[in-house]
């Protein structure tokens, strides 16, 4: 390799005067084959640096360097400079990861290559009885052939059939009888039982032996790939976040340090320049750009951002540099959340598969009883068949279907809906999504944007100060009318001194209660309003088909807000597709009757409710589920609380409450309703495919074992219909990825 | 057919060195990185 000057250098100095330490980075963000020649130049010219390559392909780089001149913060730090992303691999969780994927490899290759070799030994002993070949097979060539096939064998069962004893040793240890016993026993037999043919006479199987421990490697190493492309989505969340950031001394002047992400607190002022990963959750103070929110919420196109606009930590920034204020760091992050909440999903086991698992141990012992038994019967009758029968019977059955296809159908859904930003919090309702029969929407925020805007106030009576307690009540509060009215009442009058208030409350499906200079206000619903007054209440002209807020004491309501709500502009669509696929939609909101309805007739839904408290809509789905209804109700995560926990599946917005608060079982975190109806397709075929898998299973073995019980079975014939049939279910589950997938246009 | 005792014990020592040579081909980095040497020749290197 070349040094920073492009030369060899001379073996013989280095290790003398320097301290020499060799380190393998993980690197992100390079695009092109420029990046990796821009990366390679400059880094080799940084002092101390012996030798430097990337290897574009794993997106890994070898660095060796001279301590003494250099530390790997500097080196670091080089490369994020340069606008990338750079961290020592011994950090990453892929190191164990990518050991263990070599060891699998060189498994599969050890029983492949043992597979070939060990056909052309036994091939003669083929051919022979072939009457048309004159052929003839001495004896001795015949031992000899034997023996060789018998060494190449050991290997295969030394080295690459391992994970499937220690796999089976580990069951009975705990006393269970998992898949790989009868593997294990079939393998083990065969070998042991062909070696003793090598050398007393008779036939052998090593060929059957290997030839099954390849094929079931193969397949065994399809599936793993396959949950892989799960958790390679989670392994991409991690590497998002980078590991420096550049912060304000103090803003806004202009000086800035380069510190450890871990290092970020709380209203730090960051800069992230263009093409850099954001460090923390925050708000844009300065500077517009657009940044790839695409692995957060499976928005591919990039949103733009300007002063005011959110941004999230691990999202890339695009074009501009953007002067920050950190909101959240570090394990408070929505990616944080995110990846917690991915992590704990796919560790879960839906309940279809730990039944099938309970399932699949019973059957086993029942098989490997069976094959006892009648390994004794067929002594009676061909005592040299006996022990072959007895291994085929052991070998053949499959319970993989069981266990292997429903996980590898599970995994591909999760990894699927994923990428088109549903996010599976709870891996159960993939099950209930799919038997579905009834669809709740709740209104605001998630039909409709959520994004209220204040359309019209009006003061119903004279009072000062009534304007001043409306916005100090909803500076109290995140929901999105009270943000709305914040924002309105901040544009009116802004810088005015905000009243105390006491006893402040918030009344989730009302609103927020406070109390100043002994009187008690409330900012929400009218409703909520006339609980408090109790007074007649007659709504202004041109207020009806509006949502309303009022702000209203003892006396009577003294504020007026009429808010524009905007439905989503697929929730029409959505709605039109669901139906479709003959599931039945309500409405439920707690809003007023002329605005429901006019929501409901935009999007054709026939049932809705109005002016439902939390306690209505609770009502409404528990009636719907004593008639035997599977309901999945879709709201914002926090103001539903009870309802979402009764739903069999609840899924919550991703713009609602913050994810770490949010107990539902899906995540929407595109925010589109398309996305939803994509994931009931996803669903529902997914629950299809592990129904088929499951029908297979139960006709290969019930053709199978009587084939084998009969003597129709030599070994070869049941490996290879155990291996293909678990290839055949696992395969079965990638039909999954044949699904369309939704590509949507972002409206301007 | 006495040339079998030589053949084939032969063959299973090829089978083995294959192996090896590919295991240290693999452990030595051989197949990391197949574009990148030929490519370096065309790149724009001071020196």
């Amino acid at each position: 390799m070349r040094d920073a000057h492009g030369a060899i250098p001379d073996i013989s100095e280095i290790g003398q005067q320097q301290q020499l330490v060799t380190e393998k980075l993980n690197l992100s963000g390079m695009r092109c084959a420029a990046c990796v020649q821009l990366i390679e130049f400059r880094i080799r010219q940084l002092p101390g640096v012996v030798t430097f390559q990337i290897l574009p392909a794993s997106h890994r780089a070898e660095i060796s360097w001279d301590a003494e001149l250099l530390t790997l913060k500097r080196i670091l730090a080089a490369i994020t400079d340069l606008g990338y992303g750079a961290l020592p691999t011994s950090q990453s969780p892929d190191e164990l990861e990518q050991k263990e994927n070599k060891r699998a490899l060189w498994r599969i290759f050890v029983a492949g290559f043992a597979m070939m070799q060990v056909m052309m030994y036994a091939f003669p002993a083929y051919m022979v009885p072939v009457p048309q070949l004159d052929g003839d097979l001495t004896p001795d060539v015949d031992k000899l052939l034997k023996l060789a096939s018998m060494i190449i064998a050991v290997p295969v069962i030394g080295f690459s059939a391992m994970p499937f004893f220690s796999s089976a040793w580990r069951d009975l240890k705990n006393h269970h009888i998992g898949m790989d016993v009868p593997v294990s026993l079939g393998i083990l037999l065969t070998f042991f039982a062909s070696v003793w043919a090598t050398f007393h006479g008779g036939a052998v199987y090593f060929d059957s032996a290997i030839m099954f421990v390849f094929l079931l490697l193969g397949a065994r190493l399809i599936e793993s790939r396959v949950q892989k492309r799960t958790t390679a989505a989670l392994r991409i969340l991690t590497q998002l976040s980078p590991a420096m950031a550049q912060r304000f001394l103090s803003y806004p002047q202009q000086a800035v340090e380069t510190v450890d992400v871990v290092s970020l607190q709380t209203n730090d002022y960051l800069l992230v320049a263009a093409g850099e990963h954001i460090p923390a959750d925050g708000v844009v103070i300065n500077g517009e750009s657009s940044c790839d929110e695409a692995l957060m919420t499976g928005e591919s196109l990039p949103v733009s951002k300007s002063i005011g606009s959110h941004v999230l930590a691990g999202s890339v920034n695009i074009h501009g540099s953007l002067v920050m204020q950190a909101k959240e760091v570090g394990g408070a992050t929505q990616l944080s959340a995110l990846i917690g909440m991915m992590e704990s999903a796919s560790l879960e086991k839906p309940p279809l598969v730990l039944l099938a698992d309970k399932h699949a141990s019973r059957f086993l012992i029942i098989i490997l009883i069976l094959a006892f038994f009648s390994g004794l019967v067929w002594w009676q009758i061909d005592a040299d068949r006996a022990l072959w029968i007895a291994i085929s019977i052991i070998v053949v059955t499959c319970p993989c279907a069981l266990s292997l296809a429903t996980p590898g159908v599970m995994s591909a859904a999760i990894g699927i809906l994923a990428k088109n930003g549903v996010l599976l919090a709870k891996s159960k309702a993939i099950q209930a999504m799919a038997s579905a029969t009834h669809i709740v929407f709740d209104k605001t925020g998630t039909l409709t944007m959520g994004k209220l805007q204040v359309r019209e106030m009006l003061l119903a009576s004279e009072n000062s100060i009534s304007t001043a307690i409306a916005m100090a009540l909803a500076c109290q509060s995140t929901h999105p009318v009270s943000k709305a009215i914040g924002d309105y009442l901040a544009q009116r009058k802004s810088h005015q001194d905000l009243p105390g208030l006491s006893k402040i409350r918030e009344v989730p499906g009302g609103g927020i209660e406070a109390e100043f200079d002994g009187e008690v206000y409330r900012l929400g619903s009218l409703e909520f309003a006339w609980e408090l007054h109790a007074h007649e209440i007659s709504i202004p002209a041109g207020f009806a088909e509006q949502t309303l807020t009022v702000l209203a004491n003892e006396r009577g309501n003294l504020l007026w807000f009429a808010l524009d709500d905007i439905l989503r502009d697929d929730a029409i669509e959505a709605i039109r597709n669901l139906k479709n696929k003959g599931k039945t939609i309500l409405l439920l909101s707690g809003d007023r009757l002329e605005v429901v309805n006019k929501i409901a007739a935009k999007c054709d839904i026939q049932e809705a409710h109005s002016g439902l408290s939390p306690a209505g809509k609770y009502e409404i789905v528990r009636k719907l589920q004593a008639n035997g209804a599977t309901v999945v109700m879709v709201g914002d995560g926090m103001n539903d609380g009870p309802v979402l926990a009764l739903a069999d599946v609840s899924v919550a917005m991703g713009q609602g409450a913050p994810i770490s608060q949010s107990r539902s079982d899906v995540l929407l975190m595109s925010n589109r309703l398309l996305d939803l109806d994509f994931g009931m397709t996803v669903a529902t075929k997914a629950y299809w495919l592990i129904r088929e898998n499951l029908a297979w299973a139960v006709l290969y073995n019930v053709l199978a074992i009587p084939a084998a019980l009969a003597g129709w079975l030599e070994p070869w014939h049941a490996a290879l219909g155990m291996s293909l049939s678990s290839l055949i279910v696992v395969v079965n589950a990638l039909r999954l990825y044949l699904l369309k997938q939704v590509v949507y246009l972002m409206p301007d | 057919m006495d040339i079998l005792y030589l053949l084939i014990p032969l063959s299973l020592v090829l089978v083995f060195a294959i192996g090896a040579v590919f295991w240290w081909a693999v452990n030595h980095k051989q197949f990391d990185d197949l574009e990148d040497q030929g490519k370096s020749i065309v790149d724009d290197v001071d020196g």
